[in-house]
Order: structure tokens, then sequence, then C-alpha cells
């Protein structure tokens, strides 16, 4: 059960969200989000974050480990992405809303396997112009999967990037792919300086090699251990962002969660966006300092690897995912910042379309706890008394929390569980290696796509080669929906099919969700105006911060 | 005295030598992987993660391996940092400087407050001695990453004296952010020392040379100061050194509490990710600082005790 100071405290959020909304509209700040999900039912979550009224001087801001590259084509991970989405401009841009629209670039279809991309009239921090051949190298860099990045197999259905202009340049592919707009909304889309980037060769996006984007932000300095310190662009192109209203931002890595929230109530740190953070019942009960909660993006799931035994049977996913104590993951990993789920993710993955995918979320039922018909099920599936593994590593405290939920919830029903213990760093085994999760049933999982989309992350577990598609599931009504997304030029036919799709997905359970988490950013009284949403991993959030005067 | 040396240094490269070979293979066969580091474990299509395992000679066989990195180390190139694509010896000197002050800093606490809290303790009997009894017990069961959040919480938190976190830029502003991190990691040390000193004055002491001394009347602080603390100076020396050596290894946990970037808490995050040269790099600067304290150690017996010859040890 949610304990009750935990609902209150998520009630005072939840007002206080409300509050900063209309705070937030009347400042002028991003519009709502013009496809009405802010009329779903849902919808209580902050985007924005209060205004800033003053000048905040020099910011640090938190990540759970340091800034290791500032190469896009490497950013996979929190901190990188967080400093990258403010370095770099993406060809298109996602709003704080995570709906995503025209950013560098703005294009047109003339085909359905063309894409004419045209720039803005932008410039990178040394002054000169971004070109076509700038952006057509930065996505050809991405592309190259001998290039040393983590994207290329986003760019599968590219066939051709080609300089049109000096402003324009053509995407042609081999069939229509518009799930790649979506791809070009994040990391792989951000574009780079080609002169700098050759210059530099392999020191490109180190800490002696630097980079050279266009975003609102231009590196400073970056020393390891001290932090990657950013100023704001003093000749930033986009008007219609706001001046962030601070001298520096440095982006310091804090892995321990007594230092960060020591740091937070002491203003030595001003703010991060934190994870299943263990103390923040304490942060949020602290007057110095401000907890906002955004929708929820993040999947926290266990992973079904089974290929045969009980857990393939999607009757006993189903039986287990009935038992479950959700309430009780939600209060003990994620303190009270979360939300029983429908669908894998929550709304905070709604990008486009959010009515459609509102609905088409709200029409699957929540996953409330049902005792009677898990036993049933599970008899039904003649299942009571088998043996299940799961993988977990108990040095990852929230994950091998979830995996003891799963645990407790397959034993109440009458399913035997053996658990299998590895440590932290061979926990990655699981998501890389064949053995590895063939040996397993199931195991815990906090995951996400690269853009806001549900298909973003279902297309990796749901589809043939998908990957982490650890379980080889198939099912060709999901496969034929996806396909038609990923083909479909309309917002909305494409939203529809990723809805029908994850019907099929959810109630098969082939990864058994958990929580929505909220997205939860903590800023010091200080600080203000960094958005709620998952936007810090994919666009320019820190242009929204400044300081409030205290 | 030049024998002397260049058989230190023989020692030296020699433990180097193995030390290297040993930890490179104890992370050779340690679990995990350095693409998790790049990764944050998110799950790579398999023909990236082998194109990546390629570039980095993930592949290699182990003596290749050890035999590429052992090749370059010897010609001063430590090799470079997986996840950062940086050169060890630049990481490693961005890094020193704030473990030597760290250090250097906890070293003259455990000095200051050890010794003279241990002779304070074997002079003065009854309620005083007591009182630092007690005192060091409740510091020789204070860990490190114990002390470390208490002392953040109380001083920086609630008083607000201290800065949490980070190393501050001038020589004030250092000391002030360095005062928390040495005091932690000084804790147990400093307990350790003032135990230890107060038993070597103790036991000195009651010698019969003291006992005569006194009863010849020789006044009392000079048969304190030169026959008793320079008899006891040769335990108290060796119990700091060892202290004072270990204290970079263990800063690694005071480091990461109080978010310094040394070496210590670069150390145990680049165990964690598997980045070779990094730990190679840094286990190495840890080996000749061990070596370097011992032979300081060993130089300071031969002042102290004339009876001691270099390189033989005190009894």
């Amino acid at each position: 059960m949610v304990n009750p100071q935990t609902r209150r405290r998520l009630l005072g959020v939840i007002a206080l969200g409300a509050t900063v909304a209309l705070t937030a509209a009347c400042g002028g700040a991003a519009a709502p989000n013009p496809s009405g999900g802010s009329s779903a039912p849902t919808s209580n979550f902050v985007v924005d974050t209060p205004v800033p009224t003053a000048d905040a001087g020099d910011v640090v801001w938190a990540t759970y480990r340091e800034t290791q590259t500032l190469d896009p084509i490497q950013g996979f991970d929190y901190p990188e992405q967080t400093a990258d989405s403010i370095l770099c401009d993406s060809l298109l841009r996602q709003k704080n809303d995570m709906s995503y629209g025209p950013g560098l670039a703005s294009y047109t279809a003339p085909s359905p396997t063309e894409f004419d991309f045209t720039l803005n009239t932008a410039t990178f921090w040394d002054g000169t112009p971004v070109t076509a051949e700038d952006a057509v190298f930065s996505l050809k860099r991405a592309a190259d999967p001998n290039g040393g990045g983590f994207y290329s197999t986003v760019f599968s259905r590219v066939k051709s990037i080609d300089v049109t202009g000096d402003k324009t340049f053509k995407i042609t592919l081999s069939q229509p792919d518009y799930w790649l707009l979506g791809e070009l909304s994040s990391t792989p889309g951000e574009i780079v300086q080609k002169k700098y980037a050759e210059a530099k060769g392999k020191d490109f996006g180190t800490v002696s090699g630097g980079v050279m984007c266009s975003g609102p932000f231009k590196l400073d300095s970056w020393q390891t251990g001290k932090g990657v310190k950013m100023v704001p662009n003093p000749t930033y192109w986009d008007a219609t962002l706001p001046k962030p209203k601070l001298t520096s931002l440095t982006l310091i890595g804090t892995p321990d969660d007594a230092t960060l929230t020591a740091g937070l109530k002491t203003g030595a740190i001003d703010g991060t966006y934190a994870i299943a953070l263990s103390t923040l019942g304490q942060l949020s009960a602290d007057p110095n300092v401000k907890v906002y909660q955004g929708a929820p993006f993040l999947a926290a799931a266990m992973v079904i690897s089974a290929t045969k035994g009980p857990l393939a049977d999607p009757k006993v996913r189903q039986a287990v995912s009935l038992a479950l104590d959700r309430p009780g993951i939600i209060n003990t990993v994620f303190k009270g910042a979360g939300h029983i789920p429908h669908a894998l993710q929550g709304e905070g993955v709604w990008g486009t379309s959010k009515a459609i995918f509102a609905a088409g979320y709200a029409a699957l039922p929540e996953m409330t706890q049902d005792m009677a018909k898990a036993k049933d099920l599970i008899t039904q599936a003649g299942a009571v008394g088998q043996n299940i593994t799961i993988g977990t590593s108990s040095g990852i405290t929230s994950l091998n929390t979830e995996a003891l939920a799963f645990k407790s919830a397959a034993e109440s029903i009458g399913l035997k569980v053996t658990i299998q213990n590895v440590s932290p760093s061979n926990f990655i085994n699981y998501f890389i290696d064949p053995k590895a999760y063939g040996s397993v049933d199931a195991f815990p999982t906090s995951n996400y796509g690269d853009y806001a989309d549900p298909s973003a992350l279902g297309k990796t577990l749901a589809m043939k080669g998908g990957s982490q598609n650890f379980s080889g599931w198939t099912n060709p009504e999901v496969t034929a929906a996806y396909e038609a997304a990923r083909g479909e030029a309309d917002d909305a036919k494409r939203a529809a099919d990723v809805v029908a799709a994850q019907k099929i997905i959810t109630d098969q359970l082939v990864w058994v969700p958990l929580v929505a988490p909220n997205n939860v950013v903590i800023m010091n009284k200080k600080v203000t105006g960094a958005p709620a949403t998952f936007v810090y991993m994919f666009g320019p959030w820190a242009a929204y911060l400044g300081g409030t005067g205290a | 005295m030049l024998q002397f040396i260049a058989k230190r240094l023989a020692m030296l490269v020699a433990t180097l030598l193995v030390a290297s070979f040993a930890i490179y293979g104890a992370l050779y066969l340690a679990p995990g992987s350095p693409i998790a580091a790049l990764t944050g474990g998110r799950t790579l299509p398999p023909e990236v993660m082998a194109q990546i395992e390629a570039r980095y000679h993930l592949n290699e066989p182990f003596l290749t391996r050890y035999w590429l990195w052992l090749t370059a180390a010897i010609h001063g190139d430590l090799g470079e940092s997986i996840p950062l694509h940086e050169s060890v010896n630049t990481l490693i000197a961005q890094r020193i400087g704030t473990t030597l002050q760290l250090v250097l800093f906890a070293s003259i606490l455990i000095v200051m407050f050890g010794v003279s809290l241990g002779i304070i303790g074997a002079l003065g009997r009854g309620v005083v001695d007591t009182g630092v009894l007690f005192a060091s017990t409740v510091s020789a069961a204070l860990p490190a990453f114990a002390a470390a959040v208490i002392l953040q919480f109380i001083f920086g938190v609630y008083l607000g004296w201290f800065p949490v976190l980070g190393t501050g830029d001038g020589f004030v502003d250092t000391i002030k952010h360095l005062t928390l991190p040495a005091i932690a990691l000084a804790a147990t040390s400093t307990a350790l020392v003032t135990r230890v000193t107060r038993t070597a004055v103790r036991e000195e002491l009651d010698r019969e040379h003291v006992q005569t001394a006194v009863s010849r009347g020789l006044p009392w602080s000079d048969v304190v100061r030169r026959h008793v603390l320079r008899n006891a100076a040769i335990p108290i020396t060796t119990v700091v050194g060892i202290t004072i050596a270990s204290l970079i290894a263990l800063s690694a946990v005071v480091e990461t509490a109080f978010a310094l970037n040394g070496l210590g808490a670069y150390l145990v995050q680049a165990a964690q990710n598997k980045d070779f040269a990094v730990v190679q790099g840094i286990s190495l600067v840890l080996v000749v600082a061990f070596v370097v304290t011992n032979v300081v150690v060993d130089i300071a017996y031969a002042l102290l005790d004339p009876r001691v010859s270099l390189g033989s040890r005190a009894q």
C-alpha cells in the first residue's frame, strides 16, 4: 500500500505542478502541447519548472558518474547525453513536452523514401556557418558501422545521404522509415563541424580533443574528475529558445547518494536528474531543495528471456504479473516517485499524437494485484510447482529489490524460484551474452528508447532480431503493426499502429512491466527552470535553466 | 648509502614488474567488460559490439595484451583509458595533486594528534589517560566511509562550516575543502598511532635506565625527552610510516564520499570499468609511493638510532 505520507507528498508535488504549468504558460515558456495531451486523464505531471528570474551564476549539475566522451555518436548513457543534448543541436528537436519538430533543420518528404532537409541559418561556436556538408558528414559518421559509434543500426534503411546545396541535403531510403525522424531528433541526429572532427581525428570528443557544435551551450573546459564546464553560447542561432540565465554550467559525476544529497542540501550541487534515489524522501522534505516529478519515460520491467519452461507461457507471465506487489516496489525502490503501469512505458514517451497514445494506454488495465485471478491462471497453465530462474545482482540494490519482488510474486502462486546472483559488473552479460541470458528466465531492467515513442523501445524487444529480443518472441500482428508504423507518414496513423502493437505486447507480457518511474528533477532553491521530462537526454534542456534570486 | 639506494631501486623495479603482472591478470580474470562503462549497461546490437571489441583489442589473448602494455610502459607511455580516450599519464597528472594534498594533510593530523595524544596518555595517568583511551577507541571504530558521511552531515550540512564536496581553488579554499576529508581519512590511523605511541612511551618509562635517571634526580622533562621519547621513536616511526603509506590506497573511500578528483577514487572507478591502462598506471604509482615511504622510514631509523645501520631493520 502507498503510505499516507508518501501519498500526501505526491499530491503536493502534483498540485505544485499545476501551478507551475500555469506560471510557465503566463511566463511565455514552451507552449503546452497542441495535440491536446494536457487534457488526457493522467497528465498531472510537471513539464516546465518555474521560469528563472535571476542569474544563477556558476551552476553545478550532477550526473551519476562523470562524463566520458562528448562525441555524440558515442553518447549512449545519462552523463554523455545530458551534456551532448545542450552542446550539439539535433537536426530535429525534442521539446520539453517530448513532442518533436524542426530543430537545426526542417524537412519535407517528396516521396516515401526521400527526406529533403533544409538547415537553419546557424553557426558553430567558432562563428562559421553550419552547412549541409557538416550535416551529411555527421550523419554518415554516425551511420558508419566501423566509425566507432553506437547508432549505426539506426540508419539501416538509409541508402544514401547527399549534399544538394549549401544548406540542403537529401536522405534516400531503401524503404520508407519514419522512425528515422525520431532518431534524428535525438542523439544520432546531432550535428558536429566536419572540419573540426576531421582535424581532431580519433581525439574528437575526448578531454583533449573536445567538440565543435552549434548548441545553446559551448564547451568551456573539461578536466576529468572536475567536470565538463559549459558556458552559454552568446551567438546562438535560435531566438525561440530562452537565453540561459547563468554564467556557467558544470556537469560533475557524483556516484554516491550521500554525497549527492549533502551537495543538494548545501547548494554545492545545484541540481540533478535522479533515478531511484534512496534519499528522495529526505530531499523532498528539505526547504532548501525542490523536487519535481515529470512524466515517466523509463521502463522498470522484468525482461523475459525464457524460451521454454513456465515463463515462456504467456498465462504464467500474466499470473506472476497479477501477483506482483507493485506499490511495494514504488515505495521501496522509487520512494513513492512512480506509478502502477498499464504498459511498458508511461506517458513520458508519447511524443506525438498524445491523445491517441493516452487513449491506447488508458484502454489497457492498470496492473493492480489480483491474487485470486493469478492463482486461477497459474492452475490453468498447470505450472504450479515448476521452477523458474531469475538473474540478478545483489550489488545493484534497486534492480535486485525488483527481482526479489518478482520472486515473491512467483512463489506466492506456487512457482519455485532459483536466484542466479552475479556481480554488478557481470550483470551486463544478461544483456549481451547469449549464454548468460539463456541461463535465466527473467532479469530486471531499467530501460528506454532513443526518443519519445513507445516503439523506440518496443522494436528492440518485440521484433525479430531486435537488440533486446532475448526470448526470440515474435508475433505476426505486432510485426505488421510496427512495419506499418515505420512506413507511415501520418503521425496519428503511426501512433494508432504503435498502440495496436503495444496492446499485444502488453497482453502477452513480452516483458513484465513493474513500475512507471516518474522523471525526477531535483534543484537547490537557488536554481530553477530545468524541464521535468526526459528531454534532458535528447533536447536543449539547460537553455531553460537559471536562478531564483534566493 | 649509494649501495643502499641502488639495492632499493632494484627491489622497486622487481616489485613493479610483479605487481603489474598480478594486477593485469586479476583484472583480466575479473568479470565485466569495459564496454559496459561506455553504454551504461544498455544493449548494443551485436555487430556494433563486435566492432568495438576489435577496436580496443579486447579479443586479443592475455599475454599479448600484457606485453603490448609493458613494452609501451617501459617507454614511458602508460597507455590510454578506454572510455575517456585519454592518455593515462595525463589522467594521473590531473589527479595526483589532490591525493597528495589530502594524504599530506591527513599525515600531519595523524602525526600531530596521534603522537601527542599518545604521549599525553602515557605521561598523564588517570582521567587524562582514560580520556585518550576512550577517544582513540571511538576513533578506531570509525571507518573512513562512516566518518565521511557523519562529518559531512554535521559540519557540512547542519553547521555549514565546511564545503561538502570538491577541492576548491587557492591555498585557503583548498584547506577548507580538504579539512573534512583529511579528518575522515586520519581518524582510524590517528587512533592506531595514539595507541602505539602510548604503549611505546609507557614501556620506556618502565625501563631501568629511566628509573635510574629519575632516581638520580634528573629533571623530568630531560628524562622524557632524552631517554623516553628518543627510544620510543623507533616503533612510532614504524607505525607512522606504514600508516601514511597505506593512506593513498585508503583515500579512495574518502575521495568518493567528498567527490574529490583524486587517484584513489579513480582507481576504484577504473577497476569497476575494467579500464586496464588506468588501473595499471595508478597501481604503479601506489607501489612506488609505498616503497619510497618505506625507504624514508629506513633512513629515519638510522638518523634516530645510531645503532641501526642503513638497510637493516630496527628490532
